[in-house]
């Protein structure tokens, strides 16, 4: 009916002619002019009414007239009450602001896609041992794959590493990635200049050196200025290499921000060294292929891998309890975020939980006022406003301060993630991908206006509570509404203090978590230590021997620094390294059907003085002396752990071990057992390991002397000290070979545990809202229970009732609150932290000291929050009071 | 919803329902202004049936978007602009069926009143 739509200036002069008609008539009839147009006018009744009721009957055209109108009288409104106003924006500010913050985390790592193209189609690879969930996988399997699968289009292979890049007057230290051109394929990227590799580039037949390198475009730009590169030679681990390509801006290998790409070099005609892993695959599904029928391909060709190959020796077969070893295969996205889905998800509920107290409050906030307005609400109803109308301007009120409040938010969002990545830049995955972008605003807004309506609904359960008065008015109970008005408040405290109890049980879990992660006993004394590290990777260092010598040059010299007391060199760095398992031969043990394959977890080569300067106790035998560097007896130092696993019930000191796979198959004399050191993260299991003295290892073969190693020191002085002495010293041995990771041992703990450390900072600081939110909510409704009651107690006053007595009774009101919340809260958290019982370390989820502690700090804020408006109570003055009456 | 309201919505939608077909009764004499309508309702009624016009014009509105009445400017007996409604062929069609319903309730109505006191 849209076109006969009737303007209400027609509608009006309608009612204008109708009048005119009636007056002439009246006048006709013998009335005066005036009399008669006054009898038309009241026989008409009220013009405006009628007008209305037209008005009201063409709706859709009201809508947004009334929203502007709505909007302009809750504007009005709000200003009218500044305090109540600035309290409940900041309130919604602080809730909001930490759920877009936390969610534009959620979105960025866990959501939102990979950047590369069909991201979906992308699948990892990897091999499965029993107690070894993720290893690399050797080049014959890798090849053996490429040629048997039908699922993938494309599959490639990476190892991730280290580079010494010299471009400019310094040599830096740059993330690589080996990669050969199928991976490239497979991840579907494209050079932003010149080209990616060409197969030929990528594999090898014999020992040719690989000439070629790509730069991402940030080492292009930071390195080398963004000046033309293509054609042009870089210097990379002491080789030179033509720069091919460029990548476009934010192009890695999965989350690495990879700096440079070089050729992986692996030769397809390879069939030997099955055992010797060292890679990683990508796969990309062909077009409509499903992971789960790719997944049953792969278990196939798992079931009968050896006769498909023709070999017997290392082949892959299902995994049982201690036997087999597997391909195994999950989405990159999976392999990216890792286990951070869950802590993120943590956050969410948490953020969550503070915006459902914040609503909490602002519901009771505007109770609150909802009272005071109750004045203002009859006069209006009086006027004819409708009960619907009414609503309508609350809810518009409400939703003016959510989006009000979710705009401050979002501003708190950018700085808080802001500043998040800047304190924690490697705690996240994908953390340079978090922003707060078009879904976060979008999210933001949608909980704005959900909360708007969460706590806009208050008054509507105030007006239900109103009804009720009018039904116990009758019944004479006079004054029994404010109880059930009071009711409704409480129970939206007790939930607040229950959402609050939650959360501060899981922060305390989380806090006991980081605790027992800092006091865990890592093996060593990492006091007074100071590490950093090195790579001597150039042409001058192909020879082993070469560089043996340079590492021990390099540490002479340190050793001679005034301050130095010790330095040794090793390998991987505890107490959080990659696992270098091993195939090892021992002498002694025979594996049972039962019993651990023979495969040691960590294989550590050191520099002389290891034991000593790290401060790891030799619990049985020796530990490396000069004199063994030098002797002909190969010698080897295990740990506790694998005294346990192989050699329980025996002396092992005399027994002997070869590695398989290693250059020659000497046996290694076992001299020692070290005290157990972690080395794959402070949470772990200590695995086996195995010691090797670098200048014996040498012999063994071309690569058994490591080009990167860790340097530790123990001094007096703090690493910022040293950093010049350092720099100068290395200097001396090689002016190409930068320091890098120059830091107090100290550091590498609190970095090893920095994820729990900023889970459980961040759920302390949201527990902390909660608490302090909460602690409003009780003080704020036992306030208004006092003021309501003030002449009550007055007149008990003026019985003779104690100050005392009064005090208490508020007190008690708020106790029975809290311990109601409390009690709730324990039982949400019963079922909530058995949740995040992954992310605890050495505690339980129902952990009685945190319980206690848990509800001793929310006693003590209930306490707080009550103690004002109960002392107010105490001090109400009887004479003052009753002179209302 | 308590039974009270809702007999008092019906009873409203009742007396809606027969002021619709009074206005359409009025119009079958020929195009006739608001004012014309509501003063022909009254003295057919012999003042009995006062119409309030605050629900007149509503009326006339709501028949008029329902296509049982059509609606012009046009000028009065004594030369004043006005708003003339004349009835539909649609609007016709209503008011057969509706007064049909009215008799028949009407009737409905005075038989029950009529009726003598049974006897047990």
């Amino acid at each position: 009916m849209f076109w006969k739509r009737r303007s209400v200036r027609d509608f009006g002069e309608e009612i204008q002619s109708h009048i005119d008609i009636e007056t002439e008539r009246l006048i006709s009839e013998g009335f005066s002019p005036a009399e008669a147009r006054t009898a038309a006018r009241r026989t008409f009744g009220n013009v405006t009414t009628s007008q209305e009721r037209f008005y009201e009957s063409q709706r859709t055209a009201l809508w947004l007239d009334d929203l502007a109108r709505d909007v302009r009288q809750a504007l009005r409104s709000l200003r009218g009450t500044p305090t109540f106003t600035a309290v409940a924006l900041l309130t919604l500010a602080l809730g909001i602001g930490a759920n877009a913050a936390i969610f534009s985390i959620v979105n960025a790592v866990v959501l939102e896609p990979l950047a590369y193209p069909k991201p979906e189609q992308l699948m990892h690879l990897v091999t499965q041992y029993p107690r070894t969930p993720q290893f690399r996988v050797s080049t014959p399997e890798y090849m053996e794959f490429r040629e048997m699968n039908r699922s993938f289009s494309a599959v490639g292979a990476y190892a991730e590493g280290e580079s010494d890049v010299t471009g400019g007057e310094r040599p830096r230290r740059v993330r690589m990635a080996a990669v050969d051109s199928r991976l490239l394929d497979a991840l579907g990227i494209k050079a932003a200049q010149g080209r990616l590799f060409t197969t030929e580039e990528t594999e090898v037949t014999g020992n040719e050196t690989l000439t070629t390198a790509i730069l991402s475009h940030e080492l292009w730009q930071s390195a080398f200025g963004g000046r033309p590169m293509i054609g042009q030679t870089v210097d990379v681990d002491g080789a030179r290499r033509e720069v091919i390509g460029i990548m476009p801006p934010g192009a890695a290998l999965k989350d690495q921000r990879t700096e440079i790409w070089l050729p992986l070099g692996l030769n397809p005609a390879n069939r030997q060294n099955r055992g010797s892993h060292g890679l990683f695959l990508i796969g990309r599904l062909r077009d409509g292929t499903t992971q789960q029928s790719a997944q049953t391909e792969l278990d196939a060709l798992i079931e009968s891998w050896g006769e498909r190959v023709g070999v017997t020796d290392h082949v892959f077969a299902p995994l049982t309890e201690n036997s087999g070893h597997i391909l195994s295969m999950k989405p990159l996205q999976q392999e990216v975020v890792g286990d951070a889905g869950r802590p993120i998800w943590v956050l969410q509920a948490a953020v969550g939980f503070v915006l459902l107290i914040a609503c909490a409050n602002l519901a009771n906030l505007l109770l609150a006022r909802g009272e005071a307005r109750h004045q203002e609400f009859a006069v209006r109803r009086a006027l004819g406003a409708s009960r619907g109308r009414l609503l309508r301007q609350f809810m518009t009120e409400g939703l003016v301060l959510s989006i009000a409040g979710g705009i401050l938010g979002v501003w708190l969002a950018r700085a808080g993630v802001a500043a998040l990545i800047a304190a924690y830049p490697t705690s996240l995955p994908r953390a340079s991908e978090v922003s707060v972008n078009a879904p976060v605003l979008l999210w933001t807004l949608a909980i704005s206006m959900a909360t708007g309506v969460l706590f806009g609904l208050a008054p509507i359960m105030q007006t239900r509570a109103q009804r009720l008065l009018t039904a116990l008015k009758e019944g004479g109970a006079k004054g029994a509404t404010g109880a059930a008005r009071q009711t409704i408040r409480r129970c939206l405290v007790v939930g607040e203090v229950a959402l609050a109890v939650m959360l501060v049980i899981g922060a305390g879990l989380l806090l006991r978590t980081v605790l027992n992660l800092t006091n865990v006993d890592a093996g060593f004394a990492p006091s007074r230590l100071v590490t950093f590290s090195m790579r001597f990777s150039g042409t001058a260092y192909r020879e082993s021997s070469a560089r043996l010598q340079a590492w021990q040059r390099i540490l002479d010299k340190i050793r001679a620094i005034p301050g130095v007391e010790s330095a040794t060199a090793m390998r991987g760095l505890p107490p959080n390294r990659p696992s270098n398992s091993n195939n090892t031969d021992i002498e002694s043990y025979t594996r049972q059907p039962e019993g651990p394959p023979e495969v040691v977890n960590y294989d550590q080569s050191v520099m002389t003085g290891y034991f000593e300067t790290m401060g790891i106790p030799i619990v049985a035998g020796r530990g490396f002396e000069q004199t063994d560097a030098l002797s002909a007896g190969r010698v080897v130092v295990v740990n506790e752990t694998f005294v346990k696993t192989f050699m329980s019930g025996q002396n092992p000191i005399g027994q002997r071990l070869r590695r398989l796979g290693w250059y020659d198959s000497a046996w290694w004399t076992v001299i020692g057992v070290a005290r157990d050191v972690k080395q794959g993260g402070v949470d772990r299991e200590t695995g086996t390991e195995l010691y090797f003295l670098a200048a014996q290892a040498e012999r063994s073969g071309p690569l058994a002397m490591p080009t990167t190693m860790n340097l530790v020191l123990r001094t007096t002085l703090p690493a910022r000290a040293l950093a010049q002495t350092l720099e100068r010293v290395v200097k001396e041995v090689d002016a190409g070979i930068p320091i890098v990771r120059l830091r107090e041992m100290d550091e590498v703990f609190a970095e090893s545990i920095s994820r729990p450390r900023l889970l459980s900072q961040l759920v302390g600081a949201f527990a902390a809202l909660a608490l302090l939110l909460a602690a409003v909510g009780t003080y704020g409704v036992l306030a208004y229970m006092v003021a309501a009651r003030r002449r009550e107690i007055g007149i008990r006053m003026a019985l003779g009732a104690d100050r005392l007595v009064v005090l208490a009774q508020v007190m008690k009101q708020g106790f029975l609150i809290t311990s109601a919340g409390v009690v709730v809260g324990l039982g949400g958290a019963f079922v909530l932290t058995r949740l995040m019982a992954a992310l605890l370390f050495a505690v339980q989820p129902t952990d009685a000291a945190t319980l206690v502690t848990a509800i001793a700090t929310i006693a003590l804020v209930s306490i707080a929050a009550c103690w004002l408006p109960a002392w107010r109570a105490s001090r109400v003055d009887p004479i003052v009071m009753l002179r209302y009456e | 919803m308590s039974i009270r309201k809702r007999a008092d919505r019906e009873y409203a939608a009742h007396l809606q329902g027969t002021l619709d077909l009074l206005i359409l009764r009025t119009l079958l004499f020929g195009p006739q202004h608001g004012q014309g309508v509501a003063r022909a309702i009254q003295q057919q009624s012999e003042n009995v049936l006062i119409v309030d016009h605050g629900s007149l014009y509503p009326a006339l509105q709501r028949l008029e978007d329902r296509g049982f009445i059509s609606a012009e400017w046009g000028v009065s007996d004594n030369n004043r602009k006005a708003r003339f409604y004349s009835l539909t062929r649609k609007g016709r069609n209503e008011l057969t069926r509706e007064e049909g319903e009215w008799r028949r309730i009407a009737a409905a109505i005075g038989r029950v009143l009529d009726a003598e006191p049974r006897k047990a």
